[in-house]
């Protein structure tokens, strides 16, 4: 019975996914064309960029076994760069590093490296000195290495605790929405929200599950020609 | 239409596609959470509380207590079959022992009954809820007495490696 409900639920939201699917890209093609490229200026050659973030988890059991804390800040650190393609759209990649612990038992710890291919797109024109909206979006791939402390043991008597760790990898989507301000032609600072989904380690095989989550984070880009 | 806006028109599409997935694929994963783990721990009170109630040492020849879990780490190619798990009960209490994932997910549900006081133990094979074998990776086995009784309230975690799939 419960099978069938889940069976039921998952095919109306299969359904709502392509059915939001075929409506998002019919509008956004007809939006989409209305973004001119910005022609006159030299394209940079690379565009460098570095974040410090809040994360947010998705799954309540993360969210609350776990804190953020790198180097004792609650801060999840990414970076990476950008290809331009055209004054609007480039090619990016993007790699995210968060350390979390274990507030439920001690020496626990879960650090997770997500590395992002993808692209980020400026979803309105340049204007001078104002805030300019963009949007990324990508494929993740994460590697969640868990560490932790065991008695290691073969009968039950005198155990000798020692630090083990395994790796979890995971594949994911992200979409992530900002907005930028320049200082110059180089420099600008940058205020993101970036959302990742995880799918391909479930927890009922075993796996860590969907480890994504929000970020909130303010960052400094750098463009080079 | 110019190449590099046909491209950049496909490209906003791709884009705003997998945006739309990617939090239709959230709402799902967040709906079925739930009922797609039976024995999910949901008492997130519970896992803020563990350290304050960890309690090892309690009155009585049988505090309420779990063992080292054995063999740990657990190895299918040396030949292990099973995890033995003993515990101790210093009165008749509610028992639940779970096995959890690292993130504290519910993976299976060892025992959940009333029990006497006394010592308990038993074979747990580790297969997950739907009767799979647990894969290589690290998992708590937890117990749980007397979950609704303040003053007694044991919880305790034992961290349990698989080293191997075969």
């Amino acid at each position: 019975m419960i099978a069938h409900e889940i069976h039921k639920r998952k095919n109306t939201y299969m359904k709502l996914l392509i059915l939001s699917i075929l409506i998002t890209s019919l509008i956004f093609s007809s939006l989409s064309a209305q973004v001119l490229a910005d022609s006159g200026k030299q394209l940079p050659d690379i565009i460098f960029f570095v974040e410090g973030a809040g994360f947010i988890p998705f799954r309540e059991s993360y969210r609350i076994n776990y804190h953020t804390s790198l180097a004792g800040i609650p801060l999840e650190f990414a970076g990476g760069i950008c290809f331009p393609v055209n004054m609007s759209l480039s090619a990016m990649f993007e790699f995210r590093y968060k350390r979390r612990t274990a507030v439920y038992i001690p020496d626990l710890r879960i650090k997770t490296l997500e590395i992002e291919l993808g692209a980020r797109d400026y979803l309105e024109k340049e204007h001078e000195n104002d805030l300019r909206l963009y949007g990324n979006a990508g494929l993740l791939l994460a590697r969640a290495a868990t560490t932790g402390t065991i008695e290691v043991t073969g009968d039950g008597n005198n155990p000798k605790t020692t630090e083990v760790s395994k790796d979890y990898f995971n594949i994911g989507l992200a979409v992530g929405l900002g907005v930028e301000y320049p200082f110059s032609n180089v420099s600008a600072m940058y205020f993101g929200i970036h959302l990742g989904v995880y799918f391909s380690d479930p927890i009922a095989s075993g796996g860590l599950g969907n480890i994504g989550g929000l970020s909130i984070g303010l960052g400094y880009r750098l463009s080079v020609w | 239409m110019v190449k590099s806006e046909r491209i950049t028109t496909l490209v906003k599409n791709i884009y705003f596609s997998l945006s739309v997935f990617s939090i239709s694929m959230f709402v799902i994963s967040c709906s079925n959470s739930e009922t797609a783990n039976p024995g999910a721990y949901k008492s997130a009170t519970a896992y803020y509380s563990i350290r304050k109630n960890f309690r090892i040492e309690s009155s009585g020849s049988f505090p309420d207590s779990l063992a080292p879990v054995f063999p740990n780490p657990f190895n299918r190619q040396t030949g292990d079959t099973v995890i033995n798990v003993f515990f101790s009960l210093k009165d008749t209490a509610e028992v639940k022992i779970i096995i959890q994932n690292p993130i504290g997910d519910s993976i299976a549900v060892y025992r959940d009954s009333l029990l006497p006081p006394g010592t308990g133990s038993g074979a747990w094979q580790p297969l997950n809820a739907a009767g799979e074998r647990l894969k290589a990776g690290l998992y708590f086995i937890t117990i749980r007495i007397a979950p609704n009784d303040a003053a007694r309230n044991y919880i305790n975690s034992r961290l349990l490696q698989i080293e191997s799939n075969e």
